[in-house]
């Protein structure tokens, strides 16, 4: 097999925005809303470290392989289709509010 | 994008942060030729079809913030780098996304370049530029 047989992803390697993500704002226990989470590549590196997550998508595709990523161990995340302009959730729910490559 | 902003600020409890991670609003990709310690620079990519998405984003957090409706915490700037096999796996990797860069003119000659005098083991060095920004919301 060769050395770069998988192409690298164009997003930093895993745990680097996490890390940077806390240096900012403490994730632990909190209510978090992730706005544009993709395929969940980010929701499922720090969802064990929140209290609950909802993460929001448009695309329905991206949100299956998300639901799909998150079946096994994550108990805590629920992902939505839709996006920040138009998700209906009670005013004030979250904690924290994040935006990873998606505004 | 402004929209987004203020739509998300309902659902955050007072004093509730907002985290955003943007691509850098200048640094576009950055390509270099790597072998054993040596380091060939070739240079930025440019992407003027993406450029004016990152100048909205940036607008958008600059407009709330002079608004008051979040007060900024903090604004950082962070690289990464991947290591790419060859022009080819360059390639692909620059066209992932839906708006891939491109090189400025002579760069990509400078690259082939670079690339057909390399010594063994080189590879295609692509290093990424992003910003962390932190918005507390103001009020309730």
């Amino acid at each position: 097999m060769a050395k770069h047989a998988e192409l690298p992803s164009d997003y930093p390697p895993p745990a680097v925005e996490v890390r940077l993500i806390r240096r900012i704002v403490d994730l632990r226990g909190k209510r978090v809303l992730e706005i544009g989470a993709g395929d969940g590549r980010l929701t499922i590196q720090y969802a064990s470290l929140a209290s609950s997550v909802v993460a929001i998508e448009p695309d329905p595709a991206n949100v299956a392989l998300a639901r799909e990523s998150a079946a096994t161990g994550i108990t805590n995340s629920s992902f939505k289709v839709g996006t920040a302009e138009r998700v209906r959730m009670g005013g004030g729910a979250f904690d924290i509010a994040l935006f990873s490559w998606s505004l | 994008m402004v929209h987004a902003l203020e739509r998300t600020a309902r659902h955050l409890a007072a004093h509730g942060v907002c985290v955003l991670i943007q691509p850098h609003r200048t640094r576009r990709p950055f390509i270099a030729v790597v072998a054993r310690g040596r380091r060939v620079p070739i240079g930025g990519l440019v992407n003027p079809v993406f450029q004016p998405l990152i100048d909205a984003a940036n607008d958008a957090i600059a407009s709330v913030v002079d608004r008051g409706l979040f007060k900024l915490l903090n604004r950082s700037n962070h690289q990464f780098s991947v290591r790419l096999a060859n022009p080819s796996q360059l390639h692909r990797y620059l066209h992932n996304g839906q708006r891939p860069p491109r090189f400025p003119p002579g760069a990509r000659k400078r690259l082939m370049a670079a690339w057909r005098s390399r010594p063994p083991g080189a590879e295609i060095e692509v290093t990424e530029y992003m910003t962390l920004i932190g918005l507390r919301r103001v009020g309730a």
